[in-house]
């Protein structure tokens, strides 16, 4: 029989509109290592927090061995076999690596007390049986992040046994770290553990995976043997079809900028010992930078924004260095900024919706509550009517949904008083039409002379309103070129996801 | 937190009152509980402080440096600065303040209310002195303000005792205090005999200032928005000096408090003059939900609820700590069950009543 099957998983997120997994089915055998790929936003991750036990899917099942899995049962799963492996350690630092392994379910001598030497023989067990390289004594908070990795997967072990569900396991990992990583599962493959293994870097997928699931837009496109697939099929099924396909609609014309560039990062590195990363935003132009998830993305934007100063190299605007220029000055006139980190950094939740419209027209609107109330309550609701977000002025920011709240970010960092632009991921969380508009917002601003940088991992988003494109790796500027519509949606994939860079198994 | 633009002022009055009748009413409990003769200790307590002219103003004298110090925690705790040190930042106020009056009784030929008015700029600018050196060490070094705030708080606040009682002594005073100060350098009676003093019309126009500049005032607005989000006040632009802006407004509020304390009735500054009152200041911004308007009727409330403490431990048997567990309980009943200011932001409304949502 087999291990895992997997039937119908479907999943729909209500507070961002978003059907993440649609009927997506796969099963597994002891002993498979399968890979499950697909583009930012296809859905592996929900299916493996729905195998996992972590998310409640809203219908389909999730058999091992034939026996039902309890949906949303992480105890359940666990009893299953499952063990699950997240993005993000979430080891506690300052217990031992044996402590962690054990936690919630510790071995007890005399009656309660924690046995430290239970745990330590039972963690020295399970590092000694698969090779792992760790001390079941060291504290995690000293471990590398490809020791913290690996005690996440004894953990898992410890917890599940039978299949790992690793999401994301090498984001945070060097190239050799990752290689590292990868012989620690063939392993765990060969002791007949099942690995499912979620990532969207090809090129390990291709050495470590025996049989390979594409997802896109929440949908199984492909399965396939590890031995039919090469990285330009798998590149070429993951791009969603108003990328793959010819959509001139969508693509941009390249067109000559305006003058000397007028956002400039010069000689910033975005990853440990990698190449230091240049980048030129010419007035009239949008630059995209796409990358997934851990590839320098989140840096460039601290950088480039002036929330964090880069450890070398610098960055200008219109010619002066960023860091020199007075933040209230900055932000008021000459750098808008969309962050990524919506509810943290660009939008203050507890505040209301006209306080966060009129944050940047400080000077205009002084005073809060009495004073001009009235003229506040007027730019507000015309700065947000402009962006069809429909509120009253007086509510708080976080009574809004993610995508009102998306809007009302928008509406601030788009109304035109800014020469330069950084947006991140300006798209999140908006319906197709919003997003439609948003683009054409963004391409008017363009036209009329504004340098805008555009981050974000969607491939398909960026050919949407880029007129050139740069794909990062690691932290290094893996591809970089003007928008020709679909054939560069194709080069942009394969170099975010590393095609071309060695192989993890071989290296 | 909801933003207070939206509730009505008597939406977020109402609790709050709701929990200091609750806390009279454990008072009353209280007096019935620890007293031999509850009738007569609830009379004191309750009735005592408004029985006499003399009693009422001494109340409202009392309640003067209490609103200095709460409307400076205010402003602290709407930057997000827990400013633990009040009650140092009073103390180095007193000392300060009796400093330049005694230097200036010295010298001759001053009007006599510029004298004060230097004497309590004097404490003001002392208070934030040591407000400000939390504000550095976070700036500089990262140290946490509610942890520094009090530490420099307490060192301070030993190093003042220590020059009050040493070498600043009065040598021909029995107390642990510093001369009197020139009678003409004092803060004027209002009404004598009865304490009531100038410092409390200074504080009522302090928290009128207080209010306009939390509540009209650009630097209010951003204070406040840094208070709720310091990540979206860098992304905004406003200037990591701001914090430090806010402390020092805090601290000079507090070394105000101590200049009313020593240039009040006392007339001197004296080893241990300060019982408490920044502590309690703490205490009533927090009751007030860090709005100066709210600080007056909660610094009121506090100033009733230790003069009727004296007054049943006079006139009956109950103890004078009486207060202290009285102010604890509507601490407690405001800060942990009704209104806190600091409650993460839940959507969906709290216990007591139902937000406005978006449709969306």
């Amino acid at each position: 029989m087999e291990l895992l099957c997997a039937r119908g998983i479907t999943k729909y997120f209500r507070d961002t509109l978003t059907l993440a997994d649609d009927r997506v089915s796969l099963s597994m055998a002891d002993g498979e290592t399968r890979a499950v790929v697909g583009e930012n936003g296809a859905g592996k991750s929900t299916l493996a927090r729905v195998i996992a036990g972590i998310v409640a899917q809203d219908s389909g099942e999730v058999l091992v061995r034939g026996r039902r899995v309890r949906p949303g049962s992480v105890r359940d799963a666990e009893a299953a076999g499952i063990g699950f492996v997240p993005q993000v350690s979430l080891l506690a630092g300052s217990l031992s690596v044996a402590e962690n392994i054990v936690l919630g379910r510790e071995p007890r001598s005399i009656g309660w007390l924690l046995s430290r030497r239970k745990a330590y023989v039972e963690t020295a067990l399970l590092v000694e049986r698969f090779g792992f390289r760790l001390d079941p004594d060291a504290l995690v908070s000293s471990l590398t992040a490809a020791e913290r990795r690996q005690a996440d997967i004894a953990k898992a072990l410890a917890r599940g046994g039978e299949l790992l569900v690793l999401d994301e396991p090498t984001s945070i990992l060097s190239e050799a770290e990752s290689a590292g990583l990868f012989e620690l599962l063939a392993r765990l493959a060969k002791a007949g553990k099942a690995i499912l293994l979620i990532t969207h870097r090809l090129s390990e997928v291709l050495g470590a995976a025996d049989t390979i699931t594409v997802l896109r837009d929440g949908a199984v496109v492909a399965d396939l043997r590890a031995g039919e697939a090469d990285e330009a099929a798998l590149s070429g099924l993951m791009a969603r079809r108003g990328s793959g396909g010819a959509s001139a609609r969508t693509a941009v014309p390249w067109r000559r900028p305006w003058g000397p560039p007028v956002l400039e990062l010069r000689g910033v590195p975005l990853a440990r010992g990698g190449r230091p990363v240049s980048l030129a935003v010419h007035p009239g132009e949008v630059l995209a930078v796409t990358a997934l998830a851990g590839n320098g993305l989140g840096l460039l934007e601290d950088y480039a924004s002036g929330t964090k100063a880069p450890p070398a190299g610098e960055v200008l605007v219109e010619g002066a260095r960023l860091d020199s220029i007075p933040r209230g000055e900055l932000r008021a006139r000459r750098l808008g900024y969309v962050p990524s980190d919506r509810e943290r950094r660009g939008l203050c939740l507890p505040a209301s919706t006209r306080d966060n419209i009129l944050a940047l027209r400080r000077r205009e609107f002084p005073a809060r509550d009495w004073i001009v109330a009235r003229r506040r309550d007027e730019a507000a609701n015309e700065a947000a009517g402009r962006f069809g977000l429909v509120a009253d002025p007086r509510q708080t920011a976080a009574s809004l949904s993610g995508g009102n709240r998306q809007r009302l970010l928008l509406a601030r960092e788009l109304d035109g008083r800014h020469t330069v632009l950084v947006l991140a991921e300006p798209l999140q969380s908006l319906d197709r039409a919003s997003q439609a508009e948003a683009a054409s917002l963004i391409r008017d601003l363009a036209a009329r002379g504004c340098a805008l940088l555009f981050l974000g991992s969607s491939v398909e988003e960026a050919i949407g309103v880029a007129d050139r494109l740069v794909a990062l790796y690691r932290g290094e500027v893996a591809w970089e070129g003007p928008n020709e519509g679909a054939p560069t949606a194709a080069r942009l994939i394969a170099a975010m996801t590393g095609a071309g860079f060695p192989r993890a198994s071989t290296a | 937190m909801s933003d207070r633009s939206s509730l009505s002022l008597a939406e977020r009055a109402l609790p709050r009152i709701a929990a200091l009748g609750a806390s009279l009413g454990f008072a009353a409990l209280y007096a019935l509980l620890a007293s031999s003769d509850p009738r007569h200790a609830l009379a004191a307590f309750f009735v005592g402080p408004f029985s006499s002219r003399y009693s009422f103003y001494s109340l409202l004298e009392s309640s003067a440096p209490l609103l200095a110090c709460a409307l400076g925690a205010c402003i602290a705790f709407r930057a997000g600065a827990f400013n633990l040190g009040g009650e140092g930042q009073v103390s180095v106020g007193t000392l300060a303040a009796a400093l330049a009056g005694g230097a200036l009784g010295g010298m001759g030929g001053l009007p006599p209310l510029a004298g004060i008015a230097i004497a309590i700029l004097a404490a003001a600018a002392a208070g934030s002195a040591l407000a400000l050196l939390s504000a550095i060490a976070w700036r500089r070094a990262g140290a946490q303000v509610m942890l520094t705030s009090f530490l420099f708080a307490q060192a301070a606040s030993i190093a003042v005792d220590w020059a009050i009682g040493g070498p600043l002594r009065d040598p021909g005073s029995n107390l642990l205090a510093m001369p009197l100060i020139a009678r003409g350098l004092r803060l004027p009676l209002l009404l004598p005999p009865s304490p009531l003093s100038f410092a409390f019309p200074i504080a009522l126009v302090l928290a009128v200032c207080a209010v306009f500049f939390t509540k009209g005032s650009r630097a209010g607005s951003e204070i406040r928005l840094l208070g709720k989000n310091p990540d979206f006040a860098r992304a905004i632009g406003l200037s990591p000096r701001l914090g430090a802006w806010a402390m020092g407004i805090s601290g000079a509020l507090a070394g105000v408090a101590g200049s009313f304390l020593v240039l009040g009735q006392a007339g001197r500054a004296i080893v241990g003059m300060t019982g408490g009152v920044g502590w309690n200041g703490l205490a009533v911004a927090l009751i007030a939900g860090s709005d100066g308007l709210g600080a007056l009727p909660a610094a009121l409330f506090f100033a009733w609820l230790d003069a009727g403490a004296r007054q049943a431990s006079i006139l009956a048997d109950l103890s004078p700590d009486a207060s202290s567990v009285l102010k604890a309980v509507a601490l407690f009943l405001i800060t942990a069950k009704l209104a806190g200011p600091y409650r993460r932001p839940r959507i969906g409304g709290g216990k007591f009543w139902k937000r406005r949502e978006a449709g969306s």
